[in-house]
């Protein structure tokens, strides 16, 4: 006889399979059971979100990966800023970008092939990049499908792109993103009234057609069958049970306010108008997201030729990584990693607004992924290997985080998967001939 | 008198042999009818229960949901989403299959990716092909040509036609959907999507029927038979033509049988299921989190993955189909098909053709490079290796439990592997100093003396895969012993793995557990013993011969009465006509 | 030449099967072993050779871009507003303002492909006395330099001294000076690779290359590199010689402790027009170690002509002078000042002399037009011993 502490749910469900090796049910049973869980506990799990944060001119190869491999404990001097999130994001080495032969377009090439998968064939592409993907699958209920932003004043400054070649413009100014969210056409959403989606409705009379056959099945299986058959009906009631839900009139948002009206300063690319009105976008967005306004995001830091100076100077971050001579104490170029380590201060700006959103027990932050990425893996050569990518929140559970992940030159579309899939778009595969790939990061995924 | 109690400690395979028997003869030619006869000789009893194995409710794997999609809709209807990770049991995927379930997260991406698939076969650059009628109306319930559709596309997904209810229920549920939606298509879409994630679909569910020509013996139902027949040799599906077939009956007789396998068995689809079986076999799955130290080998990038899986499948269709050689000349074949990267990795020199990106080219490794066998291949060395050194003792293990389907005991929890590990230590250089010093601890000797002679013989290949003379400046020895069998190098340890029985006793046992999903009891074991491995070596190891002994075996489709209890009132009659 | 059961494929396997030629030498190891080895290479990388010195420039470097952009507006004539007006956002706006800074017949041209429409800018040129490469024309002139590797003197590389004040030309210590190696890892992914190969190697007993004859191939491919996880070639390639008789470079050298040196003589290759179009070197020399990790590196020296140098460094335009801080008209002037040999004519210079890195790994190198063959399963065992 089992002494009673030791009948735990692992223990019942070995029983009920008549002991054989199962790895599998967890996952039913946690949620079932887990008295903190979002799905059955505290009614409809808020929706992910997804974001796209882009910087120019990379991080400086040796000076930003996390220390060994696995659990992010230290992050190198140019992520530091990000420390405070260590527990909250991803980082990914040693990635890269494939060329297949294809030309090497200086400050072009890694970032589309990155953000599309495809390694372009020449100055032009014509693929969509992945969080116009995301937002076909998440994005279109919403007010708007997504959002682009760029802190450098250039609205050509824009990583996200439609199919066909067209660029979605990035909005400059903060002034002017208030106003078009938080304007007179803003509707409050716990205000607003609710039409059940007949789409939805329809799916539950097919999901019922399905149980209906449960009592036919079940009659022909033996014992150890019908407990797995069991677990497939059970894992259909959830679904079910989610589109109750999303029949029924939204809980209110209750994370959901509008932000004080806000003075920007004139957009521009010196550091400290760059910053600025960085962490305005950053508030808005987090606002925005927070109201069901929308579910994607795209943010521009700076440009890939970064145009990013220092007050009262003319040399840019792109002069000086190509210009600057690597001190030979240092073993770096002393400015650049200046400039580099002013984008790990602008993506923390970043996640400090999202994770300053409270959200039940969690954050805005914990229900978003947002992968931040660049052009180039090492600015001087303009190398597109060992390319700097880092993902924050974990997609409302679906990725664990916290984790440095070193690839092994694998294409960077790995990473691009990754978050596809985490966010809920139906692909098993991304990429086109060097750059396809069909394997997750699998250390990332929970 | 219940199944048990009859068959209690009795061997015979009688009623198995009558049948077999012209069957046979058909097929293998006189020498193996004469074999048959001496079994029937040896064995008959009259009235025993026969070797018969577990009915199983196998989830479809990845690369069975993908070919019956392809299959029934075509291949411009794309499936995107992610599966729930199979498991491996009995050294298969293809038996833990049978124990896996559908959790909520897993049930939420086939949602996702039914109604996918279902959008596109309804969308308008489908429709005209994929839906056989139109209705009166675009915007409204068609009672008839949903049920048209759905009855059509139904018996291909569930690999039966669909009972009146199950077609009942799934035009309803299109009905009211293209009602609420106000679109014919929509509608039938969502219904699809609901075959598409229904257990019917997920699941393959064997159904068992008392065969009417013994009394307390039972076999699969025709479309269960249909099914097993086609994933074994095809990893697909029934096509139309084998449902047809079971649907009338043919399945039932040796006659229709046999032209159903030897149909299938002429079709190029074979080289899927033979894939399919040694990507099963080889733990080919191992290549999804396969690392390692690029910092050291830096050749080894996401592409040789791939390549080297590739490299491993392409010799043994090669060899096993196209050559129809002898399957235990696998582990000592001098020929093998390379990629630029493979060729960079082992270091030979080889030319491809220009202006293709991943080109295969056949190659014959010399007969004095020690590369030989697919032990010797990326996909056997790299795969059973630890990221940043080789590893004997995993490789002894995975040859032994892999190859010749034999259990290594796991090591006892707390071992000292420091000195294993450490490739730095200047008293140890070569992995064989290293691992005579830790195996001198008691503990270890038994374990490692299984393992390690055999795996010390595949040292020449550093973790990659690359050839190696020396380690650490030191000459690799890599003689060793199989068995009782002495060798000296790697070339030696195939041919002694080519002559152990064991290795054509393993692929045998795990070929049937592959095509039957379980493991095998008491009366499948003898049989497989005195049948199966007695017949394989009769032809050669021939393994085209090996797939069509099981393909066309009566122990193959007959089944153990159903469990008392599992069933509360079927009547065999219901069960022949529903399943 | 063995082709192997593509005969007998049947239609299982014809499906995605390329048939190609697979290249075999079956002989015995014992045989071989005493025979001569070849050893074949992939150029990974080749560049400006530079040991800038703290004191080779002693008026300074040349500036950086955004001061010499100032310049060039100010003598174009530019008003303070319009000066300003480029210099925002810099450099975006400049690139277009400083492209037609020349004058012919008092017209703006573009200074690129008419450097000489504007004066001599004098750019400054190293006046320092370490840089690789060989003495050239046998004489030990005031102004030649002294190698820090061989410690030869007399060495020619009038190269350096033109462009070792442009800061992205200069570097030590082991480090590739910026933009000649941009301009090579930019092209090198899609630029049929360069190969090299070495015969006649003889080995000591215990396994050291012995002194003595060798013969040096230099050799275009047919097919580029691929890159491994680290970024760099991928070894163990095979790779197919072009036949282009254009780029038959080959050679007599003496092997000295493992460091093979070239006898004098001319060498052609194509490159890409993002980086230097061609190679032409007369008296060319190369000296090569090879590694025992089977990897090689050195120096390849000769008079090249500068007009091709110009060209890939003008190419770019004023992308390439305002990122990369160099003056192209002033490099052209400094270049054409500098040249040291073949004069045409007018008694001007044509060629210049120079020295180059040479990074190799190591590569199967094949030439099926000739039926010629690297020692298959000799190389297997070879390189064995060095990892």
């Amino acid at each position: 006889m089992i002494p009673l502490k030791q009948v735990n749910r692992r223990n019942i469900l070995k029983g009920m399979l008549g002991g054989s090796a199962v790895t599998i049910g967890v996952p039913f049973l946690d949620c079932f059971l887990d008295t903190n869980g979002t799905a059955f506990a505290n009614g409809a799990a808020l929706p992910v979100a997804f974001g796209t944060w882009f910087w120019g001119l990379g991080l400086n190869p040796g000076r930003w990966e996390p220390k060994g491999e696995g659990k992010i404990t230290q992050f190198g001097p140019e992520l530091e800023p990000l420390t405070p999130f260590k527990d909250k994001v991803n980082v990914y080495s040693g990635t890269k970008v494939i060329l297949d032969g294809r030309p090497m377009i200086t400050h072009f090439t890694g970032e589309w092939a990155v953000l599309t998968g495809t390694t372009p064939r020449e100055e032009r592409v014509i693929l969509p990049t992945v969080d116009m993907l995301v937002s076909e699958v998440i994005g279109t209920k919403t007010r708007f499908r997504s959002i682009e932003v760029t802190s450098t004043g250039n609205p050509a400054h824009s990583y996200s792109r439609r199919p066909g070649a067209a660029l979605n413009p990035a909005e400059t100014s903060p002034v002017a993103l208030y106003t078009r969210i938080f304007g007179p056409e803003f509707k409050d959403p716990n205000a607003a009234d609710f039409t059940p989606d007949p789409q939805v409705m329809a799916r539950q009379s097919v999901l019922s057609a399905v149980k209906d056959q449960r009592d036919d099945l079940m009659k022909t299986l033996g014992a150890s069958d019908r407990a797995r058959l069991d677990e497939y009906f059970s894992s259909l009631r959830q679904i079910e049970q989610q589109l109750d839900l999303e029949l029924q009139k939204p809980a209110p948002l209750e994370a959901c306010s509008v932000p004080t009206k806000l003075e920007e300063v004139t957009p521009g690319t010196e550091i400290t108008q760059v910053t600025a009105n960085h962490k305005l976008f950053a508030g808005l967005l987090s606002h925005a997201l927070a109201c069901g306004q929308t579910r994607v995001i795209n943010v521009t830091f700076s440009d890939a030729t970064s145009s990013l100076r220092r007050t009262g100077s003319s040399m840019t971050h792109h002069v000086f990584s190509h210009e600057e001579t690597v001190d030979a104490q240092l073993g770096y170029q002393p400015n650049v990693t200046w400039f580099a380590s002013q984008a790990g201060h602008g993506l923390a700006d970043m996640l400090t607004a999202l994770d300053g959103i409270k959200e039940g027990q969690g954050t805005l932050l914990d229900r978003m992924l947002l992968l931040a990425n660049t052009d180039t893996g090492y600015a001087k050569v303009h190398s597109l290997d060992n390319m700097p990518l880092i993902t924050a929140g974990s997609a409302g559970g679906r990725m664990k985080t916290g984790i440095h992940v070193a690839a092994k030159g694998d294409p960077s579309t790995r990473v691009g998967l990754t978050v596809q899939q985490a966010v809920g778009v139906p692909i098993n595969s991304w990429g086109t001939d060097s750059m396809l790939t069909s394997k997750t990061i699998s250390e990332v995924m929970a | 008198m219940t199944y048990n109690d009859k068959g209690k400690g009795m061997t015979s395979r009688s009623g198995i042999y009558r049948r077999s028997i012209p069957l046979r003869a058909m097929i293998l030619g006189g020498a193996m009818a004469a074999l048959s006869l001496v079994g029937i000789a040896d064995t008959a009893r009259a009235d025993s229960a026969p070797a018969a194995g577990a009915v199983a409710m196998r989830r479809l794997t990845q690369e069975q949901y993908r070919q019956i999609i392809t299959d029934v809709f075509g291949s411009t209807v794309s499936l995107g989403g992610r599966f729930e990770p199979d498991v491996r049991d009995a050294g298969l995927l293809a038996v833990g299959a049978g124990q896996v379930s559908v959790t909520a997260a897993g049930l939420e991406q086939y949602d996702n990716m039914a109604r996918s698939i279902a959008a596109q076969v309804v969308d308008e650059k489908h429709r005209a092909l994929l839906v056989p009628c139109k209705p009166a109306s675009d915007t409204a319930a068609d009672d008839a040509c949903a049920k048209q559709f759905l009855s059509k596309v139904g018996r291909l997904l569930y690999r039966r036609p669909l009972t009146d209810r199950e077609l009942a229920s799934q035009v309803a549920a299109a009905n009211a959907s293209a009602t609420k939606v106000k679109n014919f298509y929509s509608g039938l879409g969502l219904s699809l999507a609901g075959l598409l994630e229904a257990p019917q679909f997920l699941f393959r569910q064997e159904a068992v029927e008392p065969d009417p020509d013994h009394a307390g013996w039972y076999r699969l139902t025709a479309y269960s038979k249909a099914s097993r027949l086609s994933f074994f040799l095809w990893n697909a599906a029934p096509d139309p033509e084998l449902l047809t077939a079971a649907e009338k009956g043919d399945l039932n007789t040796s006659s229709g049988l046999k032209k159903q396998v030897d149909r299938m068995l002429a079709s190029p689809r074979v080289e899927t299921g033979v894939r399919a079986f040694f990507s099963d076999m080889l733990a080919f799955d191992g290549f999804n989190t396969l690392a390692k130290d690029t910092t050291l080998y830096p050749k080894f990038t996401s592409n040789v993955l791939s390549d080297s899986q590739e490299q491993t499948l392409r010799t043994i269709v090669d060899h096993l189909l196209v050559q129809t050689g002898d399957y235990r000349d696998l582990f000592t074949t001098h020929k093998t098909f390379l990629t630029p990267l493979l060729a960079s990795i082992y270091r030979v020199q080889a030319t491809f053709p220009e202006g293709v990106l991943a080109p295969w080219v056949p190659f014959e490794f010399p007969a004095d490079v020690p590369q030989a066998g697919i032990l010797t291949e990326a996909s056997f060395v790299g795969l059973h290796s630890q990221p940043g050194r080789s590893s004997a003792t995993v490789r002894g293990k995975a040859l032994r439990e892999v190859m010749l389907c034999q259990k290594v005991p796991d090591p006892p929890g707390n071992v000292n592997f420091n000195l294993v590990q450490d490739t730095t230590n200047p008293n140890f250089k070569t992995a064989r100093q290293r691992l005579k010093a830790h195996a001198t601890e008691a503990t270890c000797v038994g374990c490692h003396k299984l393992m390690d002679p055999v795996g010390l013989a595949l040292e020449n290949f550093d973790t990659i895969g690359g050839y190696r003379s020396m380690e650490n400046g030191a000459a690799i020895d890599a003689s060793g012993e199989l068995d009782g069998l002495k060798f000296n190098d790697v070339v030696g340890l195939g041919k002694a793995v080519h002559d152990n029985p064991a290795t054509s006793n393993c692929i045998v046992n795990r070929l049937y557990e592959f095509a039957a999903g379980h493991k095998p009891n008491k009366s499948e074991s003898e049989w497989m013993k005195s049948d199966l491995q007695k017949n394989f070596e009769a032809s050669g190891y021939k393994f085209p011969d090996l797939l069509r002994n099981i393909a066309s075996s009566d122990v193959f489709y007959r089944a153990l009465p159903p469990q008392t209890g599992a069933i509360d009132t079927p009547s065999p009659s219901k069960l022949a006509s529903e399943h | 030449m063995i082709g192997n059961g593509t005969g007998r494929a049947r239609h299982l396997l014809e499906r995605g099967l390329a048939v190609a030629a697979v290249a075999l030498l079956a002989s015995g190891l014992t045989a071989r072993a005493a025979m001569a080895e070849t050893r074949g290479f992939v150029v990974s990388w080749f560049y400006m050779a530079a040991e800038s010195q703290a004191d080779d420039c002693p008026e300074g470097t040349n500036p950086l871009s955004e001061v010499m952009a100032r310049k060039w507006l100010t003598d174009m004539g530019k008003s303070p507003a319009e000066i300003e007006a480029a210099y925002k956002d810099f450099p975006n706006n400049m690139y277009g303002a400083v492209v037609m800074r020349g004058k012919v017949d008092g017209k703006p041209v573009n200074i690129y492909t008419h450097p000489t429409a504007i004066p001599d800018p004098n750019v400054k040129t190293a006046k320092g006395h370490v840089a690789y490469g060989f003495n050239l024309d046998g004489k030990n002139g005031p102004d030649d330099f002294v190698d820090p590797q061989t410690k030869e003197t007399g060495v020619d590389d009038k190269l350096y001294r033109a462009l070792g004040c442009f800061i992205t030309a200069r570097a030590s210590g082991g480090s590739r000076p910026t933009f000649p190696a941009i301009q090579w890892d930019m092209t090198r992914d899609q630029m049929p690779a360069w190969v090299i190969e070495v015969s006649g190697i003889e080995h000591n007993a215990d396994g050291s290359i012995m002194d003595g004859d060798v013969k040096v191939g230099f050799y275009r491919s047919t097919g580029p590199i691929m890159r491994n996880a680290a970024g760099e070639p991928q070894a163990d390639l095979t790779f197919q010689a072009d036949n282009d008789p254009r780029m038959q470079n080959v050679a007599h050298a003496t092997m000295k402790n493992g460091t093979l040196t070239t006898d004098p003589f001319e060498f052609y290759m194509i490159q890409d027009p993002f980086g230097v179009s061609e190679y032409r070197f007369k008296q060319t020399r190369i000296r090569l170690t090879l590694n025992p990790d089977g990897t090689a590196k050195g120096i390849l020296g000769g008079y090249q002509p500068w007009l091709p140098v110009y060209t890939g460094y003008a190419l770019g335009g004023s992308v390439n002078e305002l990122n990369l801080s160099i003056d192209a008209p002033g490099i052209y002037y400094a270049m054409k000042k500098m040249a040291d040999a073949y004069p045409d004519s007018t008694g001007q210079n044509q060629y210049i002399s120079s020295s180059y890195w040479i990074e190799a790994v190591p590569a199967f190198v094949v030439h099926p037009d000739k039926g010629d063959k690297t020692a298959l399963a000799g190389k297997v065992q070879r390189l064995a011993q060095a990892h």
